[in-house]
């Protein structure tokens, strides 16, 4: 049950940064996406099963947000997620510079597969707006890595 | 190396998640663009979160700047956009009216319908795969949307067309940039007219079925629905061509920038009125 609260905690987070990203500049969406944050965040933190779950709830709640087909997301969400939590536990990402380097290659597999499976449905009409979609995967990476980061930098500068 | 009973779980919740998407997108075949009952099960349950969390983020800026200062200012400047905006609806179909050399009562008449069923609304989303598709607006059923009614911005210019799935108090609007959007449009004062889709890519549109041997349709010519696709009415000014190529062995390619921005998008007008 526990499980499910934080789950759901992570999707109304990300639909509030989803909100106030569009309130900004609409195709800030598209270069950080608050959905894959919270899931590759949550599957580090929790494991690949939470995941593989989170990316699920998320996946399904962009679909939702979005006219494309409903579970497109949701299935390459889900596949992140528990890449996401599988891999993270069996190789050391601690470091800022690997950590960045695991989300980002993380993020743009998941963005490749999630253009292709959206050209495969829509029979190649698809378009997944502009090029700014490209910074996806670098900003994302950022994103994660500083939100690992940050409260450790925090807690050396109050210790010293 | 055999798995552990853990990693065989994981594996098996991860397979019962894949298939479950799979249903759901394999469920969608039958319906075409229609929406299924997944789709309007999670956008009525996840939508009033949006609302909730823009509405709640759009008064703490609005809060903010208002402790800036300047409060009369801005109350002044809130009511004159208001004024404005309605003036630009009601001046926009007056112009397109008068235009078409249509009797005065006509006019008139057709106004007063216009005001009668302007539904005002505000943007609290747009689309998570891709900004220039679609938009996702406070008003639904409730405040009288229904699909494929015409929506326009602040200034009269057209954005789009109602479509499923539609909440109680949310609903989508499909934008005039998106790749499936066809809108029939004419050019201003009488002249070549076509049907305007749009380039989610670029957040273009282009017009199409211009013969090549057709001399009309200019670089800098204003385009106006025609209201003969039986949903957008007519007279409202849509874009603007901005290059012309009749290189095309039948048609021409005419590139149109449409009137309404994007990024300045927030109040929105959604016209309840439905042409005959």
């Amino acid at each position: 049950m526990k499980n499910f609260y934080e789950v759901a905690a992570a999707v109304l987070a990300s639909i509030f940064l989803f909100s106030i990203l569009v309130l900004i500049h609409p195709s800030l969406v598209l270069v950080i996406n608050p959905f894959a944050l919270a899931v590759i965040y949550l599957a580090i933190v929790k494991g690949e099963m939470f995941g593989a779950s989170a990316g699920t709830a998320c996946g399904l709640v962009q679909d939702a947000f979005s006219m494309g087909v409903f579970g497109h997301t949701g299935l390459t969400k889900t596949l992140m997620g528990f890449l996401a939590g599988s891999i993270s536990r069996k190789i050391n990402i601690a470091p800022f510079s690997r950590r960045f380097l695991f989300v980002f290659l993380l993020s743009a597999g998941e963005l490749a597969l999630w253009t292709g499976l959206g050209r495969l449905l829509s029979a190649g009409r698809a378009s997944f707006g502009s090029e700014w979609i490209l910074l996806q995967p670098p900003a994302v990476a950022l994103a994660v890595s500083l939100a690992f980061h940050i409260p450790g930098w925090f807690k050396a500068r109050r210790k010293s | 190396m055999p798995l552990s009973l853990k990693e065989r779980k994981s594996f098996l919740v991860l397979g019962l998640l894949l298939a479950l998407h799979l249903v759901l997108i394999s469920v969608q075949v039958p319906f075409g663009a229609e929406r299924t009952l997944f789709e309007r099960a999670a956008f009525t349950v996840f939508s009033p979160f949006q609302r909730l969390f823009s509405a709640a983020a759009g008064g703490f800026s609005d809060a903010w700047r208002n402790n800036i200062g300047l409060r009369r200012a801005r109350a002044e400047n809130q009511r004159l956009k208001k004024d404005l905006f309605f003036l630009s609806q009601k001046n926009a179909f007056l112009l397109a009216e008068l235009a078409a050399a249509r009797s005065q009562d006509k006019a008139r008449a057709a106004l007063e319908g216009f005001r009668r069923h302007l539904i005002t609304g505000r943007v609290i989303g747009v689309d998570a795969a891709n900004v220039f598709s679609s938009v996702t607006i406070n008003k639904g059923r409730h405040d009288g949307v229904v699909p494929n009614l015409a929506v326009c911005d602040r200034n009269g210019f057209l954005i789009g067309r109602t479509i499923e799935p539609i909440s109680r108090r949310e609903s989508r609007v499909q934008l005039i940039t998106d790749d499936d959007s066809g809108v029939a449009v004419i050019v201003e004062g009488g002249g070549a007219s076509g049907i305007l889709s749009g380039d989610s890519r670029t957040g273009t549109c282009r017009l199409k079925y211009i013969l090549a041997t057709d001399p009309r349709g200019e670089k800098g010519q204003v385009l106006l629905t025609t209201g003969h696709d039986g949903i957008f009415p007519p007279g409202i000014r849509v874009g603007v061509i901005e290059s012309v190529d009749s290189g095309g062995v039948l048609f021409k390619t005419v590139d149109v920038r449409p009137f309404f921005k994007m990024s300045a998008l927030d109040v929105v007008a959604v016209l309840g009125t439905k042409t005959e």
